[in-house]
């Protein structure tokens, strides 16, 4: 492997010619410039709060603007749809985690009642809320026939059909 | 120079940084003096350029790939140690991050953009050489030689295409290329005898 040979130095010659191709006049300046304004303008938005980036960074990013966009927009969707049950007239079930509806009922202060909990864990529960009555609070009341919690089982400061929650097991 | 390096000085005081070496200067860039880094770039800037314009014979994506090259070198800066010099440093990360261009632009098309002709290398005595014969009308085949001669450069493999245009355009020793691409010189002599050899192989109308 020879790399001086006679026919390589042609080439060589030939190929040392691409060193006269040379930029636009003045390319080398705007190229320094650009470099160090970006650098200037990297070192201003590392300096601004995280929030402010994060406004910064959807002017930049379309591919984030999108999803976010996407993301408001199908949270509107879910408000607007679920806004338009609570309107109609028929009652509304909703059914979630007995965790959840712990949480709602405000029973954490019995949690240290295993039998209590074992009932709540269980229970398949259906919950209704009756939208021809308007409440000027939430008063979530619970009632479990049969419960071996006394205040439960016996809804005393409630009649039957005027409860907001009514729970079956 | 061993005088002492400014901590805080306006980017239009670059003739200060002027008589200032590369080691002063990064250590100056290190500490954030942009006016530093700014002496950097006018230092390699052009040689930053031309090595990736060659490589991607386009004149946008070498705009674009120096750009880059030497923003990350200013956000790497922290962690160069110095053991190499940072002429070697900067054109490391301008060649990787022209190679991974490369590698993604395989899969799109694209033209070539190329730069014009230096009006000097007319009266060349290679030029003159090489396309002097039966040429009624000369720009018109310097213009079809610097596209033959860039397409075929588009036809090597990226190490090959670089070791070319590291030694044979920008005239680098066997020793630096070995530097920048982390390999010994036996194998730059040996990638510059097989990309010699392509080439005359698609060249071989003006060689002949």
């Amino acid at each position: 492997m020879n790399e001086h040979s006679a026919p390589h130095q042609k080439v060589k010659r030939l190929i040392a010619l691409k060193k006269f191709e040379t930029p636009p006049p003045g390319h080398h300046d705007l190229l320094a410039s650009k470099i160090i304004s970006r650098l200037e303008v990297e070192q201003l938005r590392a300096r601004d709060p995280w929030h402010r980036r994060w406004v910064q960074s959807l002017n930049f990013n379309p591919i984030l603007t999108t999803a976010y966009t996407a993301a408001i927009m199908a949270l509107f969707a879910f408000g607007w749809h679920h806004g338009e049950h609570f309107e109609s007239d028929g009652p509304v079930k909703s059914y979630g985690s007995a965790d959840l509806r712990m949480g709602l009922m405000g029973l954490s202060a019995d949690e240290s009642n295993p039998k209590l909990n074992h009932l709540l864990g269980m229970a398949d529960f259906t919950l209704e809320m009756s939208p021809r009555k308007s409440y000027s609070s939430i008063q979530p009341v619970v009632h479990i026939p049969g419960s071996l919690v006394p205040w439960l089982r016996e809804s005393s400061a409630i009649q039957a059909g005027d409860s907001l929650w009514n729970v079956t097991p | 120079m061993q005088a002492t390096i400014p901590k805080e000085t306006p980017v239009s005081s670059q003739q200060i940084w002027a008589e200032y070496e590369d080691a002063d200067l990064v250590k100056a860039s290190q500490n954030g003096t942009l006016a530093a880094f700014d002496e950097l770039i006018q230092r390699y800037q052009q040689r930053v350029y031309a090595t990736v314009y060659h490589m991607t014979s386009s004149h946008e994506d070498a705009d674009d790939l120096t750009q880059e090259s030497f923003i990350k070198a200013y956000n790497a800066l922290k962690r160069f140690k110095g053991e190499s010099s940072f002429y070697t440093w900067i054109y490391r990360i301008a060649v990787n991050r022209t190679i991974n261009f490369l590698k993604q632009r395989k899969r799109k098309s694209y033209h070539m953009s190329l730069n014009d002709m230096d009006m000097q290398v007319e009266n060349h005595a290679d030029l003159l050489m090489f396309i002097s014969d039966n040429t009624p009308r000369r720009d018109v085949r310097l213009n079809e030689l610097q596209e033959k001669m860039n397409e075929a450069m588009q036809k090597l493999s990226e190490t090959h295409r670089l070791t070319v245009t590291l030694h044979d355009v920008q005239g680098m020793s066997h020793d630096e290329i070995g530097k920048i691409m982390d390999c010994n010189t036996g194998t730059v002599r040996s990638r510059l005898f097989y990309a010699r050899q392509q080439l005359q192989a698609l060249l071989s109308e003006y060689l002949s």
